[in-house]
């Protein structure tokens, strides 16, 4: 290859005349000062562009980008300077931009073609791969005055990429189309970048600019600024336009954050940790996902170190205020939800977009690396997501890439709850830390007022070792070791695993109360661990609507886990009925109990209750279920001097689809007085096998 | 050579004067898918087709026949016949050269799009419109011939001299429309000043009258006459009465400016287009 520069920038300035019409021409001399007649779009640009390289250019609107790409594919000609092109250019400024709307697909392929600069027989050669890649093997010869302006775009992009350029340039034109097709294109543009076409990126997608470019230049204002690497050129854009518009960057011992409407950029040591689509929120209502960046954010508070954002959501009645705080070396991003009024939310994600630098992962006793993404990636791909979710997770760079290690911590009051790691697609280019937190839609909800979502902390750390073990410590934190199985005790309930898999579903097992009309389940409460060691755990549950408090003891004995759960109250408090449920996979088929045998049988379409499945209501002591795959899980409840338990299967409704044996105790005449102290509620034994 | 030393586009090389011709020749292709695109769409959504075409020069000789053959027959002396001929063909040329230069103007303003993301010599959107003209004319001529031979009898062989004749309007119109379209990009103006100039054109011309009616009517003032001569249209159109009424042309000087104008109308017209033609794309 000869080193000569397929485009060559020299001292390019263009300056467009202001049109001031009749006026202008006549009052020119006096009003001269004060109107200025001419806008200076590119202030003295240089540059070359070497072939087979991607080159991005950057930068706010009016900075002068669509200028650059005219004068690149020779459309108009700079003021003063020159632009060489060493290469047939297609620009992909505008879509079908040719196209006559009375002419039918075919047609207008050849006629867009021809503008593009090949000739009859050349198109002819493609015809078939156009017609294949826009998909619209059907409408061909229907004049493109009947498509729609999806097809349209999809004709027009078919033929730009197949007129088989030296150099391609690429507007703003992949947000057109649908999800399909834009995935196509992002496709094609990576498979053109492995030809080693040269390949003028313009985009405000950073993430796809960074992803796809070797260099990058900023325009601002006319004029060029360019950092030594890609990264460095959008980080130095995102940090000007995150000081341009008022929005916050927090520093302290090393870390910085860019709040950034609703987008946080992380960086260590002024290197960014995360990929440009960084740390955003998003909630799903309504069937529709509703990202931060959507939003209307405004910075409350401010400090150096920390500072607290609102943003009022467009489509839903919260407001969200991420409390951000850097404080030993750590990140704290705490969300809260302010509600107007009760809302209907589905789920509620934590995105992190970690660069690719990052490798591998850890998640609880488990380390991996992150599979590498192909052009082909068109979709996020999972790459860790255990049943058991553990609220810590960190994620190792390559090595001499001088990144530190991360470690996440998570912590929600909100009980069904769960993180994974994912790939993003090849354009984002990123590996992804999904914190998410689910409400069945059966039960809870966010009601009126003010709730705390999650807090999540995220920690550079040096010393990987520690950082494994400490996170080996925690993952054992709320678990036992069955032998063959494993239980694991977090925040209000209890689940069950046997080697990968867990037994249990949803909640798992749980005890909930009946008081005052509410059910008041265990999750539900603020928990602690207050005591572990290897053979036993003892936790506390605080209610924050009843004055009572829940001690749940759970030990290892020979046959199983004994859990004893004790009540302390400090105020006299009646109920209504009390169970210890236990939520298992709709796997399990069948059940007995002290008196009676039964099948578990089909869930109910129609039913949106949870249905009992046996008929005899008499103090009992044992429940059991049991299926052909999967080990036996039994209940045995001791009996009690004042609550007497009865046994019951259940299936629930059929969205949630889980087998549920309980333990429960309802008050037939009188409620279930606890006076002021400390009361045995139950005692059981859950055992496995 | 390799193709990371060809140049394929500077922009100080990529507009200039002297590529004009090159360049025309390289996007001949474009030139005559512009020219087809034009032709198929224009008539694709009309019941009646490609009729419209016929229809129209049809339409022009049935009320000129009309005014002269049934309204002027009673009223004016002479050959009545053969000056409604001769009305005829002028009016069809002379729609030619207005229809091009409007058309050409247009052409520029309808492609704005294409204009402003894609890169090819900008010649091409005017000419291709001119083509179409061309075609225009050509149907009127068929229509012209059949009348003429209904009404008169066979044209006089000297009749085979007007597509030397039309050579030079053909100059001349395409100078015209390169000149007056590159304008209209910068100054609107222009558009306006052109259509006005046309409609004055049209009576400042000899179409519906014979040139010896003005030189008979200004033999004392030669220097309106003169004036009147500067219009590079009149020399054509007196050659087409000749030609059709079946006089030979004799060579004179007032025969050599329409040429030596054309020519100079095109040089100017070409070089003003290619020169302005580089920023385009700023004003539209």
């Amino acid at each position: 290859m000869t080193d000569s520069p397929i485009i060559e920038v020299r001292q390019v300035t263009k300056i467009y005349r202001r049109f001031t019409g009749i006026r202008g021409f006549f009052l020119k001399n006096r009003l001269r000062e004060n109107l200025p007649t001419t806008h200076l779009a590119l202030d003295s640009i240089s540059f070359s562009v070497f072939k087979g390289e991607s080159f991005g250019i950057i930068g706010a609107n009016g900075s002068g980008k669509s200028t650059l790409l005219r004068l690149l594919a020779g459309i108009t000609v700079p003021t003063a300077g020159e632009v060489i092109v060493r290469g047939r250019v297609v620009p992909l400024l505008e879509l079908g931009a040719g196209f006559h709307p009375l002419l039918t697909g075919r047609e207008n392929i050849f006629l867009n073609a021809q503008i593009l600069g090949m000739n009859r027989s050349q198109t002819e050669a493609v015809f078939d791969q156009i017609v294949a890649f826009s998909g619209l093997e059907e409408c061909i010869d229907n004049p493109v005055v009947t498509y729609s302006s999806g097809m349209y775009v999809r004709l027009g992009f078919a033929v730009a990429v197949h007129a088989n350029p030296d150099i391609f340039i690429v507007d703003e034109v992949l947000a057109v189309g649908d999800e399909e097709f834009q995935r196509k294109c992002a496709r094609r543009i990576g498979e053109l970048k492995e030809q080693r076409k040269t390949i003028i990126f313009v985009s405000h997608d950073l993430g796809m600019v960074n992803n796809l470019c070797d260099r990058v230049i900023l325009l601002a204002h006319g004029k060029m600024v360019a950092r030594r690497t890609p990264r460095e050129t959008i980080e130095y854009y995102l940090r000007q336009i995150g000081h341009s518009k008022g929005i916050h960057t927090c520093c302290k011992d090393k870390i910085e954050t860019v709040f950034n409407h609703g987008r946080l950029a992380i960086f260590a040591d002024g290197r960014e940790l995360t990929a440009p689509d960084g740390a955003t929120l998003s909630v799903r209502a309504m069937e529709q996902e509703h990202s931060s960046t959507g939003t209307e954010w405004h910075v409350t508070t401010k400090s150096d170190a920390a500072c607290v954002a609102e943003g009022a959501m467009f489509r839903l009645p919260i407001v969200q205020k991420w409390q951000l705080e850097i404080e030993g070396g750590r990140l704290v991003w705490r969300i809260l939800f302010e509600c107007s009024q009760d809302v209907v939310v589905q789920t509620i994600k934590a995105v992190i977009h970690l660069r690719s630098f990052y490798e591998r992962w850890i998640y609880g006793d488990h380390e991996g690396l992150f599979p590498k993404i192909s052009p082909e990636d068109s979709t996020w791909s999972t790459v860790v997501s255990p049943e058991e979710s553990s609220d810590e997770t960190a994620a190792l760079p390559v090595e001499n890439e001088g990144l530190p290690a991360l470690r996440f911590q998570m912590k929600t009051n909100q009980p069904y709850w769960h993180v994974l790691w994912c790939n993003s697609d090849y354009a984002a280019g990123s590996r992804v830390l999904v914190s998410q937190v689910r409400f069945p839609e059966s039960q809870f909800s966010l009601t009126k007022g003010e709730h705390e979502i999650m807090t999540v902390v995220i920690q550079p750390e040096g010393d990987i070792s520690l950082l494994r073990s400490s996170l080996r410590q925690r993952w054992y934190r709320g678990g036992f070791d069955l032998g063959r199985f494993r239980a694991r005790f977090q925040r209000g309930s209890l689940r069950l695993f046997s080697s990968e898999q867990e037994l249990t579903k949803e909640a798992g097992a749980y005890f909930t109360m009946l008081i005052q009309g509410l059910w008041h389940d265990s999750p539900q409460l603020k928990w602690d661990i207050t005591c572990q060691s290897e053979n036993s755990i003892e936790a506390t549950g605080e209610s924050r609507r009843f004055p009572l408090k829940l001690v749940w003891t759970m030990s290892l004995v020979p046959d199983g886990l004994h859990c004893k759960i004790r009540a302390q109250v400090s105020r006299p408090l009646e109920i209504d009925e009390v169970n210890f449920s236990i939520c298992l996979r709709p796997e399990y088929g069948n059940w007995n109990t002290d008196f009676e045998t039964g099948a578990f049988g089909d869930f109910h379409t129609d039913s949106t209750q949870w249905r009992h499945l046996n008929r005899l209501y008499e103090p009992g002591s044992l429940i059991r279920a049991s299926s052909e795959g999967y080990p036996t899980v039994t209940l045995r409840v001791y009996a009690l001097e004042h609550m007497r338990y009865c046994m019951t299967a259940l299936n629930t409704d059929y969205r949630l689809q889980a087998r549920v044996i309980q333990a429960f105790c309802a008050s037939t005449v009188s409620k279930i007085r606890l006076e002021v102290g400390e009361h045995i509620l139950f005692e059981g034994v859950i055992s496995l096998g | 050579m390799t193709t990371e030393q060809m140049i394929f586009y500077s922009s100080g090389e990529r507009w200039q004067v002297r590529r004009i011709v090159s360049d025309l020749i390289r996007e001949r292709g474009l030139l005559l898918d512009f020219f087809l695109r034009h032709l198929r769409a224009r008539y694709r959504n009309a019941m009646m087709g490609f009729l419209w075409a016929i229809i129209h020069p049809l339409l022009l000789t049935l009320i000129l026949l009309f005014v002269f053959v049934v309204v002027f027959q009673t009223n004016v002396r002479g050959n009545i016949r053969q000056s409604a001929m001769e009305i005829l063909t002028k009016v069809i040329f002379w729609q030619y050269l207005a229809s091009s230069v409007l058309s050409g103007m247009q052409s520029l303003m309808e492609n704005q799009n294409l204009i402003k993301k894609t890169s090819f010599s900008r010649e091409i959107l005017p000419l291709a419109a001119s083509l179409n003209c061309l075609v225009n004319l050509g149907i009127g001529m068929m229509v012209l011939l059949v009348v003429h031979i209904l009404l008169i009898g066979t044209p006089p062989w000297s009749c085979l001299w007007i597509p030397l004749v039309f050579c030079g309007e053909f100059l001349l119109t395409i100078g015209a429309m390169l000149l007056v379209s590159a304008l209209n990009v910068r100054y609107r103006d222009t558009g306006y000043l052109v259509e006005i100039g046309l409609t004055f054109g049209f009576y400042a011309s000899p179409v519906l009258y014979p040139l010896e009616w003005v030189q008979n009517s200004l033999a004392r003032a030669p220097m309106l006459l003169n004036l009147y001569y500067v219009n590079p249209v009149v020399g054509y159109l007196d050659m087409y009465q000749k030609l059709i009424s079946g006089v030979a042309l004799e060579f004179s000087n007032t025969m050599m400016w329409p040429v030596v104008c054309s020519i100079a109308v095109l040089l100017i017209g070409a070089v003003v287009f290619r020169k302005m033609s580089a920023t385009f794309a700023d004003y539209l």
